[in-house]
């Protein structure tokens, strides 16, 4: 796919977004070996650094806020080469910081997303321990991955028609929300964040 | 406290900036008076903020899986220098030493592309219209190369008694897992093909690329050879195919 094609295909959403993510993480794969080498990386923290990338991108294309200024190319090793930095930080005290690659100060405004915590990481996880495969599959899907046609995500996840779906979604979201706001009663930081 | 489907539907627009000017300053104006709608919105962010973690976990975890199974691209199978010398000679003798030394082993990805350009889409038997309207689905996934949607859509006509090319659902199945590397399932899915189908001789080759993958040189032989001798379809490429395995 061209680069034109992919920032397309990921703002379509729903099954052309899903293609071009896995596109784009095939096209360039290479970077993992790359980074083992040039950073000294094992391959599960050059992994982790790429398809973190992978997914930034992912997020930031979908959502407009890619602005175009430079090849998605550029931007995707520019992101990718901060994370391996960080990769290389958390193993050692003293890291030897790199200069950056030419073109990496065309940056959108949202290039570092907000860092998330591990401990967020287990409490968002753990919410959605609590719903059936289904919900699970239905809202990623209809939030994640953008797709409108509740008939298609029928025909995905393997009940009825539209309909069903529609419901589905309603009642999923609800029993999500419901399960954070009970642990919300326990916590009060999830209410006032 | 009580969700309501509206306030969903509601967040839903206001997340996808499809609600009016007038619409996305009243929804705004509700959440910043506090009571109700502020906790949904907060319950309803938090709920949006796990599904894209749990998304991006399954999509990091099933790229790994595919990272890791990646294949070589080309396997070469290497000729010793007397057999260089030789063939050489034979080559010579024959007047047709332009050939080359060695008969590169055929990809995968090769022969996959060359039995995929042969297979029809036959809509001589009717089930359904709407298992013929699925299958359609299911085949399109395959030649998309999109095999773990294939394999899921696959399984579900095959759970439909009513669906009647189950032949062709079964060899396509069987080409789906052997593509992602489930070699259990790719067999037991090529075996399901009747024998004396019209698929039978495209379920024996996918069965010889399979053994193959997984190091059984003598079986892949049994197969390519049994093809040899029946197919006409599969005669040329099992004899091009036979003299490159390891004895």
């Amino acid at each position: 796919m061209t680069e034109a094609e992919l920032i397309q295909h990921l703002k379509a959403g729903g099954r052309k977004k899903e293609v071009a993510a896995d596109a784009i993480f095939q096209q360039y794969d290479g970077l993992i070996k790359h980074a083992q080498k040039k950073h000294k990386l094992n391959e599960e923290e050059a992994f982790d650094a790429y398809s973190d990338t992978i997914i930034a991108i992912v997020k930031q294309v979908s959502a407009g806020e890619f602005e175009e200024k430079s090849k998605l190319s550029t931007y995707l090793q520019t992101i990718f080469f901060r994370r391996c930095v960080d990769q290389v930080r958390k193993k050692s005290t003293n890291p030897v910081m790199e200069p950056e690659p030419p073109d990496s100060k065309d940056l959108s405004p949202n290039a570092e997303a907000r860092t998330i915590t591990r401990e967020e990481v287990l409490r968002l996880k753990r919410f959605m321990e609590q719903l059936s495969g289904n919900c699970k599959e239905l809202l990623m899907l209809r939030y994640y991955w953008g797709y409108e046609d509740m008939g298609e995500i029928a025909e995905k996840i393997g009940i009825k028609n539209a309909n069903t779906a529609g419901s589905l979604r309603h009642r999923c979201m609800k029993k999500l929300m419901d399960i954070i706001a009970s642990a919300s009663g326990a916590n009060s930081e999830i209410v006032n964040r | 406290m009580e969700f309501s489907n509206q306030f969903i539907d509601k967040a839903d627009a206001y997340m996808a900036s499809s609600l009016s000017e007038d619409e996305k300053r009243a929804f705004e104006a509700s959440i910043a008076e506090g009571g109700e709608w502020y906790a949904q919105w907060q319950a309803y962010r938090m709920a949006r903020e796990s599904v894209d973690l749990e998304a991006e976990l399954a999509l990091k975890s099933r790229w790994k899986q595919q990272y890791k199974q990646q294949a070589p691209a080309t396997k070469t199978i290497r000729l010793g220098p007397w057999l260089i010398a030789a063939t050489l000679m034979m080559l010579v003798g024959l007047g047709i030493w332009q050939l080359g030394f060695r008969k590169p082993q055929p990809s995968q990805k090769q022969l996959f592309a060359q039995h995929h350009a042969n297979i029809q889409l036959s809509l001589g038997q009717r089930g359904s219209e709407n298992t013929d309207l699925q299958f359609a689905k299911a085949n399109a996934l395959v030649n998309g190369q999109e095999y773990e949607a294939a394999i899921v859509a696959l399984q579900q006509l095959l759970a439909d008694s009513s669906f009647q090319r189950r032949d062709f659902a079964y060899l396509h199945l069987g080409v789906s897992f052997l593509q992602t590397k489930q070699y259990l399932q790719a067999k037991n899915a090529l075996n399901s093909v009747n024998p004396e189908s019209a698929f039978r001789f495209d379920a024996i080759w996918y069965k010889a690329l399979l053994a193959y993958d997984e190091g059984e040189k003598r079986s892949a032989n049994i197969y390519l050879e049994q093809l040899s001798k029946e197919s006409k379809t599969y005669r040329e490429r099992a004899e091009e195919l036979l003299p490159n395995l390891d004895p």
